[in-house]
């Protein structure tokens, strides 16, 4: 006999006393298959040792409050989806999918008149925005970000500095959906000791490479009191 | 009328002796006709079982009890599509198991720290929890306790895909070929991941391979 043979029938019968004849005479001479015996019984015995569970007395209750809600429960689309015809089904799938490429190329490429024009996002800090808080060529900013669908991608970060102010200024494009956010208001992203929050701060002059924040809303009651 | 009540009453007997007698595939059959008397027969064979299976997959109780109804949920509403090319354990055992394995992914994706996450393992799963006991206990109970808190932790600490299969043949006793039909893999995979399970649990447990107690 051989060994894998043999292993296999001690695991199967799984007590080395009750092997087949010509298995015994096989461990008998050949240590590896004793070793490995005696190693998966022990192995077993310890995890057997503790003790099974049963299921409670309330189980049946239970479940049958819960075959009841699951039949009185409406079908999910999904089922229905699948209670149809194969074909029709994977025809179903395959619009679906269809569909729902189509609409992400959609939102991540096309462009509206509204988004086209979009405002510029302003981010001003008195400290370097660190790259984790605006990151250029990204779908979105990472946080923090006030109504995140509204911001479309971010194309480019230029930054000036004022002695210890500095003003990041982004160009997103945005959508306009959630929000309407019209073409003479900034976004602030201020950041200092207090943290990073997003002010809308109306009439800014968009474009304008004279942005430099004078102040950072330190001390202020809100941070409306940013000034440029 | 008390005549009628006897009559039915042995009518419920006899139907309920029947279904004992019959086997997975006729249950379901039976229940799929919709015989309550033969879904409540599969509960009462499986129930305890499938506890056991989803507790060891887990070592938390309530849960396993929780995915043992949920199981038998599936089980019922899907009863219309059961198709019999494999046993009924494989397929309810392959229920179990996708449970299990889906709450073991949903737990490590988590990862939230809680008031229990003393009691959790490193992939933040439960483990056993004995509150203490003030009384004198003897050595070999604490022993026996502490070696059932490594086997808690070493089977709660091994990869969900060998966890599966080594719970399945070595505490559960399944044949490696139904293994392979409730994990949906090859034999020759089973195989393997039992005996890395295995060698990882050798590992871990080598300090009370020796001393495990014998029970025959």
């Amino acid at each position: 006999m051989k060994c894998a043979q043999c292993q296999l029938l001690i695991d199967d019968i799984g007590d080395m006393d009750r092997l087949p004849s010509d298995a015994a005479r096989h461990v008998a001479t050949c240590p590896a298959c004793e070793r490995f015996g005696v190693d998966l019984i022990s192995l077993r015995r310890l995890l057997r040792e503790p003790a099974r569970v049963t299921a409670p007395d309330s189980f049946d209750i239970a479940l049958a409050r819960r075959l009841r809600a699951a039949r009185t429960a409406p079908p999910s689309r999904l089922a229905i989806l699948w209670a149809l015809r194969p074909q029709t089904s994977l025809a179903a799938a395959a619009a679906f999918l269809l569909v729902c490429s189509g609409a992400l190329i959609v939102s991540r490429y096309a462009v509206s008149p509204d988004t086209a024009s979009g405002p510029e996002l302003v981010v001003a800090s008195n400290r370097p925005v660190s790259p984790e808080v605006v990151r250029p060529g990204e779908a979105t900013i990472s946080t923090p970000v006030v109504e995140p669908g509204m911001v479309a991608g971010l194309e480019s970060v230029s930054s000036t500095s004022n002695g210890d102010l500095r003003a990041n200024r982004a160009v997103v494009r945005t959508r306009t959906a959630g929000r309407r956010v019209d073409s003479t208001d900034a976004m602030l992203l201020v950041s200092d000791e207090r943290g990073s929050r997003l002010v809308n701060v109306p009439g800014v002059l968009i474009g304008s490479e004279m942005i430099v924040p004078v102040a950072s809303g330190d001390g202020g009651d809100s941070p409306e009191t940013v000034s440029f | 009328m008390y005549q009628a009540n006897v009559l039915q009453a042995q009518v419920a007997v006899k139907s309920a002796v029947n279904v004992e007698a019959l086997s997975d595939h006729e249950l379901v059959a039976a229940a799929r006709d919709g015989d309550e008397l033969a879904f409540q027969e599969v509960v009462r064979r499986y129930r305890t079982p499938i506890t056991n299976f989803v507790y060891r997959m887990l070592n938390d109780y309530e849960m396993a009890v929780d995915l043992a109804q949920e199981t038998f949920v599936r089980v019922y509403t899907s009863i219309g599509r059961y198709e019999a090319n494999f046993s009924f354990s494989t397929y309810i055992y392959r229920i179990a198991s996708n449970l299990a394995i889906s709450e073991i992914r949903k737990r490590k994706r988590r990862r939230v720290v809680s008031f229990f996450s003393v009691f959790q393992s490193d992939d933040g799963e439960m483990l056993e929890h004995d509150p203490a006991d003030t009384r004198q206990l003897a050595e070999d109970a604490l022993l026996e306790d502490e070696r059932r808190l490594a086997v808690t932790k070493a089977i709660a600490t091994l990869p969900e895909k060998y966890r599966s299969a080594l719970v399945l043949r070595d505490i559960e006793d399944h044949s490696y070929e139904q293994i392979a039909q409730i994990l949906d893999l090859s034999e020759g995979t089973v195989k393997s991941r039992i005996n890395r399970a295995r060698n990882l649990l050798r590992e871990k447990l080598e300090k009370f391979m020796a001393e495990a107690p014998h029970r025959d």
